[in-house]
């Protein structure tokens, strides 16, 4: 547990030190602006304008984080060849959970500053208070650890940093069209035979569903989640989560590195 | 003592298999200093990396201190250093070492990472940035991390690249220097006359395999040459004519 935090620590503290994370608090900061400034143009709707404008800004931010710090600055240790001079320190799993555990942290430092500064601007010009965006936070930071740990694995498996982004952007576009996919094939399950119907809801459970961790209207509109679809999907995303972390520790033990 | 018993490493290639090491028993006697020398691509850096438990040979197995090694996992009782090392360039210089001294579980007050830098002549640069170290700097640091948790085997590879004739020479002056202290250093180099200055015994790898382990001299009367260079062509000269 001491090697996962000393290098979830110095993770953390290379991502502050990076021009990467500067650039993105501007782009971020930018793309608020603007939100505030198109919603100038609706009418009655700006509150809700910026907010979803917002959540948009969000996920575009935790998604380069994922790829950029979780996932480059992998690769960039590789390639200094600074990963054998932990590796001979450390084991292999503590260095994956240790380098996931700092990424992490720096998505959640995004997604709450995100959030606060939209519900700041929601409050200032659009009148409404809206808490319910540091759920939209909260979602934020389960969906894009998922994400960190699928890229976690791909980077086990000891494919390259481009096909590993592109298989990352193609996991999250995948599983944000998964409820829609998972509904019409089970409509064509039911139409064929059963064994569709087993082999579609048996890949449901095995792709990443990202579509559980939207929320985006229900935050817009301000509206009360059930407690049980919160803890259902934490619940999913735990579960998936450790999968992933011992599958690309797993992988890990196994490679020549 | 370090042990490699019939280390092979076989890769499958488009056209067969590719011996990159065949069958290596190698002995590392405590408290030597031993080279392992070949021309590129002899093996010695997957020799390295075995040890190291980087890479999973296809057979054979090394022993150290009569103990099995397992592969992939940490290998704490060996100070390491990679070829073409580049530290972290988000931290400074102070930072990387505490770091690799906390990884290593030893103290990390700042007396003694004073002292740490000092021996590879770095203390003035404990604040500056990592980014900002010249490649020879960055490899003494490289050097100073392979030392935290004071291990007493090193393994290095290619440990004076980057450095000028100067540094290079003060490296070697401090690897004689923490060998007097009972260290063993296992190291790989391409520049011979440093093995020559700092060897008690060299290993020659052509090939994937072990030509000649033994003293400098023995090596040097093998080939009746007049130093390692001379000796070292003519070796190398035999095995791929």
């Amino acid at each position: 547990m001491r090697h996962i935090i000393t290098i979830s620590k110095i993770v953390m503290k290379e991502s502050f030190r990076d021009r990467i994370f500067w650039g993105l608090l501007i782009f971020l900061g930018l793309f608020l602006v603007f939100s505030v400034y198109v919603s100038s143009l609706s009418l009655n709707t700006a509150a809700r304008f910026i907010i979803n404008f917002g959540m948009l800004g969000i996920s575009i931010v935790c998604l380069t984080v994922s790829i950029l710090f979780g996932m480059y600055s992998l690769y960039r240790e590789k390639e200094r060849n600074e990963l054998y001079v932990l590796l001979n320190r450390i084991p292999r799993p503590a260095y994956i959970l240790g380098r996931f555990l700092g990424t992490s942290y720096v998505i959640i430092i995004f997604s709450v500053i995100a959030a606060g500064a939209i519900f700041l601007l929601a409050w200032i010009f659009g009148q409404r208070i809206a808490p319910e965006l540091f759920w939209a936070s909260y979602w934020a930071v389960l969906e894009f650890t998922m994400l960190t740990g699928i890229g976690m694995v791909f980077y086990a498996l000891g494919i390259s940093f481009t096909l590993n982004s592109l298989m990352l952007l193609a996991a999250y576009l995948v599983g944000h069209s998964m409820t829609e996919a998972i509904q019409s094939f089970i409509g064509l399950g039911q139409l064929g035979s059963k064994a569709h119907l087993v082999l579609v809801k048996f890949l449901s459970y095995i792709l990443p569903n990202f579509d559980m961790f939207d929320f985006r209207l229900a935050i817009v509109h301000a509206e009360t989640l059930p407690a049980g679809q919160v803890l259902l999907v934490t619940l999913y995303w735990f579960c998936y989560l450790a999968a992933l972390l011992l599958i690309s520790s797993a992988l890990m033990k196994k490679q020549d590195v | 003592m370090l042990n490699t018993e019939n280390l092979t490493k076989t890769y499958k290639g488009r056209e067969g298999a590719i011996h990159a090491l065949d069958n290596l028993n190698l002995r590392v006697e405590d408290g030597e200093i031993f080279g392992l020398l070949g021309p590129n691509g002899a093996g010695k850096t997957t020799t390295v990396k075995m040890i190291m438990g980087f890479m999973a040979p296809t057979h054979g197995e090394i022993v150290f201190r009569d103990k099995k090694l397992a592969m992939a996992e940490p290998r704490p009782q060996f100070g390491y250093l990679p070829e073409s090392f580049k530290p972290n360039p988000n931290l400074t210089v102070g930072e990387y070492l505490s770091f690799h001294n906390e990884l290593a579980g030893s103290a990390v007050d700042p007396e003694q990472l004073d002292k740490q830098l000092r021996l590879v002549g770095m203390d003035r640069f404990k604040q500056r940035r990592v980014s900002d170290l010249s490649k020879g700097m960055g490899q003494r640091l490289g050097l100073a991390q392979a030392f935290a948790g004071d291990p007493d085997f090193l393994i290095l590879d290619e440990p004076t690249s980057g450095l000028d004739p100067i540094g290079r020479s003060e490296v070697i002056d401090l690897l004689l220097s923490v060998n007097s202290q009972g260290k063993t250093i296992f190291f790989c180099s391409h520049i011979l006359s440093e093995v020559e200055r700092l060897c008690d015994r060299i290993g020659i790898l052509v090939e994937g395999r072990l030509q000649f382990v033994g003293r400098v001299e023995e090596f040097l009367k093998k080939w009746q040459a007049e130093n390692l260079d001379e000796g070292f062509r003519r070796e190398v000269k035999c095995v791929t004519s």
